[in-house]
């Protein structure tokens, strides 16, 4: 059952800001910056319905310091200045990302709690539910800038080994008592950083990966910008198919993957595309023919693994560029380029 | 019937004929035969439009001449001088009706024409004592003269034909004012401030009626304003003439038959050919003068007396500096005093000076202000009161001229300030000296230095330096099971 934001059950005030503030220090805060993302007890519905827009970290530096990062990225996609603070629906999902975090906590997988973490994916996704889609492209791009770097969450696994034995420490430090004579004991200690993928085991992990995809389905951007991720697969939702529709929408779209490969944008977005339909598909071939040109320009060269893709090479730059005279110099590096992918396609 | 010459005829029976180094019978004269004057008009007027009289005027003849049948005709005598001479005023002559001959005496056979290429002979002279004998294909005549034709007297009484372009003649123009019209004139003249001659010229009375001679003014004009013209033109009394010659002239709206500039009959004087009237002629043109001589002259009442000072030392006049506003255009505004009021002005506007301003710009500060100076113009910097330098060390305030207008050098010496002192006299005169070592360079005199602070740069490292982010359970708390938590509970 879909539940909309405005209908989750709401908890007390009190409990309400220090679960908000709990939220802005130790997700929002290390999401946008980096750093600890530290898991507390599970919010829950209730509180993270109750979340507030006006909500603003007392220390003003902190607060400072989590806009400019925001704004860093916005600079990226759009020429805008200023960006307003977390809306009501992006506090709702740093509320569901913790709760998201908090049932791969492994220590939830016990024998008499092994259901626990089900149900706490139950109501995460409830929640992500509720929030749906951003209304605007404006709040979409405000959206990304808090969540750009959601799938880069690594959980630090230390496994330390020692004259007895091992354990392994996810997610958290190893007593010191353990690290202690490491010379006459024999510990040694190997760190691992287990992505965001691969942090949920067992039986939670279908739903964490369903959840996870909802909450980065749930800032399109962030969706585009991180098609390249092995998982939770990329999928065209109608919001970015919509987004592609309007050249203002593909603008944005060609600077959120400006971090991508032009391979990886061929390989992985332009097949996924055909399937939506024939004109999406014409969309993202002009998206990709920009790039492709933008990259020819300053290169002046195709990267290799896209040689074996010539006919859509050469259809991307002739979507993208389809009135352009030879007797213009951008007219003849195009025709250079065409000719480029003709010779070293392949034969 | 006349007889063809041959080629290489030697031998030729009129008198007086003979051959020239063509072949062409050529005698010393050559005459031109015209039934009426009105031919001989054409004629003239037909030869002067291409050549001039001057050539023929040393033999040139004109007569009347009568044959023994009573009938007149106009005969045109020249000397021949050589065929191609002849082959003109032939081609001229037939166009106009006439007939040539050529002989010496008396006895003239017609020209060559193209039947006969090296001209006529005949052996059938007349056997007449008439001053005149012609020969032609056509006729053989005898004429005597009757009269002989003056060409002065012929052109003097041909009438002038109207040619309204000649209005638009350029050039110098001449003007016959008549009595009374003269002096109006001359007064127009002066105070239009045209260039222009005038003399009076005197013709005798027209009629036994007439108490003295017909004065008139005669204006030379060389260029007449366009807006004078129809004034001049229409105006009665006034006869506008264009010169055809130094010593005639034709009124405007007219053309004489005959190109007078051709013919050198007129040598002295002046003639004006009339369009109406008969022409005025001047047997001797009069001295011109000025018409700037003929201005108007008034003297002031009562006398003048110069009286002389008595001899002694004169006493230095001293005459104060006084500062008086001018209109003239503003140079050399190389300084500008700034009031203590506009320093914060000076302060804003630092911040958007060029770098070039504040290169070229020094500095001088006084009690009463400061003081900016810049050889490139201080205009770039738009406050205080701007300065000229009408000297290399004075500076007058801009719009303001010195009085009296005593030259700058003489001007600072009188104020007597050192070289290295830059003087400026303001407003109420007052001179105010700065010393050169006092300006200083704007640039550094504008940056305010302040003492360093170390900066404190740990907020923006922190904010843009992309670290990992890592989950952390260290604080997780896990609810005991009989807890009812609402983080477990849908919805």
């Amino acid at each position: 059952m879909k539940a909309e934001l405005s209908t989750l059950p709401k908890a007390a005030p009190r409990e309400v800001s220090t679960a908000q503030a709990h939220v802005f220090e130790h997700v929002a805060l290390p999401l946008v910056l980096g750093g600890h993302l530290e898991v507390g007890r599970p919010l829950g519905s209730k509180r993270i319905g109750a979340f507030e827009k006006a909500f603003r970290s007392p220390d003003q530096d902190r607060w400072g310091k989590f806009q400019l990062a925001r704004q860093h990225v916005l600079r990226t996609l759009v020429p805008l200045d200023t960006i307003p603070e977390p809306s009501e629906r992006e506090w709702v999902l740093l509320g569901a990302l913790h709760d998201l975090c908090y049932a791969s906590y492994p220590g939830l997988s016990s024998v008499f709690r092994s259901s626990r973490a089900p149900r706490i994916l139950r109501v995460v996704q409830t929640i992500i539910d509720g929030a749906g889609y951003p209304t605007t492209v404006r709040e979409a791009i405000e959206t990304h800038t808090l969540f750009a770097r959601v799938l880069e969450i690594g959980r630090p696994d230390t496994t330390v080994r020692w004259w007895t034995g091992s354990r392994i420490f996810r997610g958290t430090q190893p007593p010191q008592r353990l690290l202690a004579m490491p010379e006459l004991r024999g510990v040694r200690v190997d760190r691992v950083q287990t992505k965001i993928d691969e942090i949920a085991e067992g039986s939670i992990r279908d739903p964490f990966f369903r959840a996870l995809s909802g909450l980065v389905r749930a800032s399109p951007i962030t969706n585009l910008a991180t098609f390249a991720r092995t998982w939770p697969s990329f999928e065209w939702d109608p919001w970015l198919v919509g987004l592609f529709g309007v050249s203002e929408g593909r603008r944005i779209a060609l600077r959120a993957v400006a971090a991508s490969s032009t391979t990886s944008l061929f390989q992985i977005l332009l097949p996924s595309a055909a399937r939506v339909s024939e004109s999406h598909k014409n969309h993202v071939l002009a998206l990709l023919g920009e790039r492709l040109v933008q990259e020819f320009l300053e290169t002046e060269k195709i990267p290799s693994e896209l040689r074996p893709l010539s006919r859509e090479l050469s259809l991307s730059v002739r979507v993208a560029y389809p009135e352009v005279s030879n007797a213009s110099p951008f007219g003849r590096k195009l025709e250079l380029l065409l000719r480029s992918i003709e010779e070293h396609g392949p034969k | 019937m006349l007889d063809r010459i041959a080629v290489q005829q030697t031998r030729i029976r009129v008198p007086g004929l003979g051959l020239d180094h063509k072949g062409v019978a050529l005698g010393q004269r050559g005459v031109v035969l015209f039934a009426s004057i009105e031919r001989l008009v054409s004629f003239l007027s037909i030869y002067t439009r291409e050549r001039s009289l001057a050539d023929l005027m040393g033999g040139l003849e004109l007569y009347t001449v009568r044959s023994k049948l009573g009938h007149s005709e106009i005969l045109l005598s020249f000397l021949a001088e050589s065929s191609d001479r002849m082959d003109r005023m032939a081609e001229t002559a037939r166009l106009a009706g006439g007939y040539t001959f050529t002989g010496t005496s008396r006895h003239f056979v017609q020209y060559r024409d193209a039947f006969a290429p090296f001209g006529y002979d005949t052996s059938n002279l007349l056997p007449a004592d008439a001053d005149w004998v012609l020969y032609h294909n056509h006729f053989t005549q005898a004429y005597g003269t009757e009269k002989s034709i003056d060409l002065k007297s012929l052109l003097l009484r041909l009438e002038p034909r109207v040619d309204p372009s000649t209005y638009e003649t350029a050039g110098p123009l001449l003007i016959v004012a008549e009595p009374g019209v003269g002096g109006a004139l001359i007064h127009y003249l002066v105070r239009s401030k045209v260039d222009a001659e005038v003399c009076v010229g005197e013709w005798p009375p027209e009629s036994a009626f007439d108490e003295g001679p017909i004065r008139r003014t005669i204006f030379r004009i060389p260029d007449l304003p366009k807006r004078m013209r129809k004034l001049f033109f229409s105006t009665p009394g006034m006869s506008c003439f264009f010169p055809s010659t130094a010593f005639a002239s034709v009124e405007a709206g007219f053309r004489h038959p005959v190109e007078l500039r051709a013919c050198p009959s007129f040598n002295e004087g002046h003639v004006f050919f009339r369009g109406k009237r008969d022409p005025l002629v001047l047997a001797k043109m009069p001295a011109m003068g000025k018409v700037d001589a003929f201005s108007r002259v008034s003297f002031r009442d009562g006398t003048m007396e110069a009286t002389a000072l008595p001899k002694a030392d004169p006493e230095v006049v001293r005459v104060p500096l006084r500062l008086a506003p001018s209109g003239k255009p503003w140079r050399s505004v190389t300084a500008t005093w700034i009031a203590p009021g506009d320093y914060d002005s000076l302060r804003k506007l630092a911040y958007a000076l060029p770098p070039r301003v504040i290169r070229e710009t020094q500095i001088a500060v006084t009690a009463s202000g400061l003081v900016l100076r810049s050889t490139a113009g201080i205009e770039a910097i738009p406050l205080g009161t701007f300065y000229i330098e009408i000297h290399p060390s004075l500076f007058i305030p801009a719009g303001y001229e010195v009085v009296p207008s005593v030259s700058p050098e003489v001007l600072f010496r009188a104020i007597g300030a050192p070289r290295d002192i830059h003087v400026f006299v303001a407003h109420d005169s007052t001179a105010v000296g700065i010393e050169e070592a006092h300006f200083s360079p704007l640039e550094t005199f504008l940056v305010e230095a302040k003492p360093l602070s170390q900066l404190s740069s740990e907020g923006l490292e922190r904010t843009l330096s992309v670290e990992p982010i890592d989950l952390s359970f260290e604080s997780v708390e896990v609810p005991l099971l009989h807890e009812a938590d609402a983080a477990e509970e849908l919805p």
